[in-house]
């Protein structure tokens, strides 16, 4: 149920996220990650390797992150997937707005990180 | 003024206030001020003293947080009577309890006492453990004031959301109005009074029946007020475009800017039934979950065509078509069903779903609704319904 973010470099953060991600616990997510975004940071990469289940909350939480790093130049990226959380992401077509990958080695490759 | 005060009862530890109620004694002899600042500070108060009127009215003046204040008649320079009307004069002091102490007992004094919102008198010399008493007796009373407030504005509150409730379900329409070839049956049920999901069944002026489940994410008062514009924005532009896709992309954009400000998303499965050919021509915006089961065959899942309203400005979203012919069933449920979860946090899930479909596909459209919503219920037995569930049925006749 916790997150820690990472700082990888001056823009980008890593947010592994665990448990639920459901309404218990998007607001203390979405205040790290506008933290984050405030002081500068514009690439966020959210490891769901450990969450077991996303409700609508937690992703109305992604795209809002989604939009703010676009509108800062950068963007959100998604990685470690589980098969209950891919299933959701299929059947609400969130798959095809955000940048999905396998796990967090090829999401910090795919940034340089 | 000598004073002879009476002997200390026993003391009231057992009793010792918690809240840390702030007392103000105003008493021009030292020691007995003294005394009782020692015994009311043993008991867990917070105390404040002042030795003469100046110096009391000042202290109210300054706005203090106050429970009670015991005010000695005789005092230099003004009385207490007239410390007491003035305090009667501050709005945020008029609900703080005055006790008179004074060696003055004539039955007049004690009436200009009361006349000046005293709501209670003790003569000197008194025993501290009835002044003890009476000090608590009043602060339960006062707190009992303050809980039957609270009360009534649980009750107003409660009477409020009543009122919204039945207007949330007032705006649910499911009016076949003489459409034939189908039966339909719809119901909304909130987690919470009211809720972010709605459905909206009308025939349009084509003839055909246009179906709409919707669900904003959250859910209670604030997803409720979503709902009605997703429902406003959604009945004006079914009227000026006849196919669901359409619909979709452009009520996305009307409430695209709204949703962003608002952080949050719509997933729209929206329809039409065409009793000439039976068909039924959708397009779905994320919405989970819509199952499809032909009367010949099993229960699928009718997986989105497009993304959730409120990602991004434009979108397209496209359209399919399944027949509603007899026994063809449709059942669209809002994510309250299959996300359910019971007290090991598993789901009921999309597997359990589409087996109970399949097992009631006989079944009037009432039944199988009722019998869907029991399902989940038993599931998640003795957890709190945590999620909107709404449900729509529609299945073809003879």
């Amino acid at each position: 149920m916790s997150t820690t973010m990472t700082q990888l470099s001056p823009n980008v953060i890593l947010a592994p996220i665990a448990g639920r991600f459901d309404a218990h616990q998007v607001p203390k997510v979405q205040k790290e990650i506008d933290s984050a975004l405030a002081s500068g940071v514009n690439t966020v990469i959210m490891d769901l390797g450990e969450v077991n289940f996303v409700d609508s909350s937690a992703l109305a939480v992604m795209v809002r992150t989604m939009k703010h790093c676009r509108e800062r130049g950068g963007e959100l990226i998604l990685c470690g997937l589980r098969q209950p959380v891919r299933i959701i992401f299929e059947l609400t077509r969130m798959d095809k707005a955000f940048r999905i990958f396998d796990d967090v080695n090829a999401a910090r490759g795919a940034v340089g990180m | 003024m000598a004073l002879q005060v009476g002997v200390t009862g026993a003391k009231t530890r057992s009793t010792a206030c918690s809240m840390n109620e702030h007392i103000l004694v105003v008493e021009d002899d030292d020691s007995l001020r003294d005394w009782i600042e020692f015994e009311l500070g043993f008991d867990g108060y917070r105390v404040s003293q002042a030795s003469d009127g100046a110096s009391a009215i000042a202290f109210v003046d300054s706005r203090p947080t106050l429970d009670l204040i015991l005010l000695d008649v005789q005092l230099p320079g003004m009385d207490g009577f007239q410390i007491c009307d003035h305090i009667q004069q501050l709005p945020d002091m008029v609900a703080v309890p005055v006790i008179f102490l004074t060696a003055r007992a004539s039955l007049d004094d004690k009436l200009s006492g009361f006349a000046a919102g005293a709501v209670d008198y003790l003569t000197k010399p008194f025993k501290m453990a009835e002044l003890k008493a009476r000090i608590q007796a009043l602060l339960r009373s006062k707190e009992r004031q303050r809980s039957v407030g609270r009360q009534e504005e649980h009750a107003q509150r409660d009477k409020e959301m009543a009122e919204a409730a039945m207007i949330q379900q007032a705006l649910m329409s499911c009016a076949l109005n003489g459409i034939t070839g189908v039966e339909v049956f719809a119901d909304c049920r909130p987690a919470r009074t009211v809720g972010g999901d709605l459905y909206d069944i009308y025939v349009r002026p084509d003839g055909r029946l246009n179906v709409v489940e919707a669900d904003v994410s959250g859910k209670g008062m604030a997803a409720a007020m979503v709902t009605s514009e997703v429902r406003t924005v959604l009945r004006e532009v079914s009227r000026m475009l006849a196919a669901p896709g359409a619909v979709m992309a452009l009520t996305n954009s009307r409430l695209y800017d709204d949703l962003s400000n608002v952080n949050k998303l719509v997933t729209i499965f929206a329809g039409f039934y065409a009793p000439a050919t039976r068909t039924f021509v959708y397009a779905n915006a994320g919405h989970s979950v819509a199952v499809y089961r032909p009367a010949e065959g099993s229960a699928q899942i009718l997986e989105a065509t497009g993304l959730p309203l409120g990602i991004f400005d434009t979108a397209d979203f496209e359209e399919r078509i399944v027949r509603l012919a007899s026994d063809d069933l449709l059942v669209i449920c809002s994510d309250g069903f299959p996300e359910a979860a019971n007290h090991d946090g598993d789901l009921y899930g999309y597997d359990r779903l589409l087996q109970a479909i399949d097992a009631l596909h006989t079944r009037p459209v009432q039944e199988i609704a009722a019998t869907l919503a029991h399902e989940v219920t038993e599931f998640a037995a003795g957890c709190e319904q945590s999620d909107d569930q709404t449900i729509i049925v529609i299945k073809g006749k003879e």
